[in-house]
């Protein structure tokens, strides 16, 4: 099996389908809410880590044996070591000041946030400033070298190494850790879900 | 089904659970991994073309992005949670001197260093999260850099409003 060869309007259509789930679950998930995330960061509310290392958790064992099975394929980014640490630390900053990635700005702007918009813009206008500093980043950022070749690891990624063992381990690690988050919640208890409901 | 449409809130858990399934979809259907920054990038572009008055073709990442503001639609009118909003509630509990000036700025700038942080790493946060989805230790790396730097500001800043 293979992944379905699809092109032209079936594959704008098939983009726009999965593009509707991962809204409507994005706004039910209430991961298009500001306050998701900036509550996370404060770990007021645990959500939007618990989403991610439940995905991880389900979907790292699933991806493995449709991968295995040629049922997909993954297409990593060719991602570096040091522009990977310096875009960490600026999206760290811009996350706790705006307290949106891009999907979840856009998804915010659906359900009627008019404020997601300005986040947008800065977005968009983010293209061109980097354009013009190019030259600057080479210098400093993308030209200098690698501390050790992780581009390696990310084209092999550790499915296709041989260590299976981690296959197990980082969803089961992912799985400890949402059930942590869960427990340390404030509020977490049923009293306060049937004030919440109330 | 009909529950979840109306519902105002599903569980993290079972949120988690679809957006993996949605990643995987999305690997098996179109072949790709979906929110890459390749979609952004021609948006800025075709805006710059739109403006100039010319009208250019739409790819299917970029019709992915669309589909995210229509599901977001969809979803807030089904669960009666669409509500035309200017400012975000906490810049607006601060009064208009905040909201007008300041607030304006924060989301400015927060969503100008978030995306200029993602193209100099090389993708955005979603197509990070597919690809964690294949155990690359490269992506685990942007993860907790971010997310533990996230932390320290985000509990600095919320230990000095307590303060106040």
């Amino acid at each position: 099996m293979h992944p379905l060869q699809i092109s032209g309007n079936v594959k704008l259509f098939a983009a726009l389908f999965i593009g509707i789930l991962f809204g409507f679950i994005l706004v039910k998930s209430a991961l298009s809410n500001r306050k998701t995330f900036m509550d996370q960061f404060t770990f007021k509310d645990n959500s939007f880590a618990i989403i991610f290392f439940i995905s991880i958790t389900v979907g790292v064992p699933v991806c493995y044996f449709l991968t295995k099975y040629g049922i997909i394929n993954l297409h990593p980014s060719n991602y570096r070591f040091w522009p990977i640490v310096v875009g960490a630390i600026l999206t760290g900053i811009g996350l706790v000041l705006c307290g949106h990635i891009p999907i979840t700005a856009i998804a915010s702007f659906g359900t009627g946030k008019l404020y997601s918009l300005i986040v947008l813009l800065g977005m968009l206008a983010a293209f061109p400033v980097i354009n013009l500093i190019e030259p600057i980043l080479n210098d400093y950022v993308f030209g200098k070298p690698d501390p050790v070749d992780l581009n390696v690891l990310a084209q092999n990624s550790l499915f296709f190494q041989g260590k299976t063992a981690m296959l197990y381990l980082i969803p089961a690690i992912c799985l400890v850790l949402a059930l942590f988050l869960r427990l340390i919640q404030r509020g977490s208890g049923t009293k306060s879900k049937k004030k919440e409901e109330t | 089904m009909l529950k979840i449409l109306s519902s105002s809130k599903i569980s993290p858990w079972m949120s988690g659970i679809l957006i993996a399934f949605l990643f995987i979809l999305s690997l098996y259907v179109i072949d790709s991994s979906v929110g890459s920054i390749n979609a952004y990038s021609n948006l800025a572009n075709k805006a710059a073309a739109i403006y100039n008055g010319n009208m250019p073709s739409i790819t299917w990442d970029e019709m992915f992005l669309i589909g995210i503001l229509i599901g977001a639609f969809i979803a807030a009118l089904a669960g009666k949670q669409f509500k035309l909003q200017l400012f975000s509630e906490d810049h607006l509990s601060k009064g208009p001197a905040y909201y007008l000036t300041f607030g304006i700025m924060l989301n400015l700038l927060g969503g100008f260093l978030v995306m200029a942080g993602m193209i100099i790493a090389g993708d955005t946060f979603t197509k990070m999260w597919g690809d964690a989805l294949g155990l690359f230790t490269i992506v685990g790396l942007f993860l907790i850099i971010m997310f533990v730097e996230a932390v320290l500001i985000g509990t600095m800043l919320s230990l000095k409003i307590e303060e106040k």
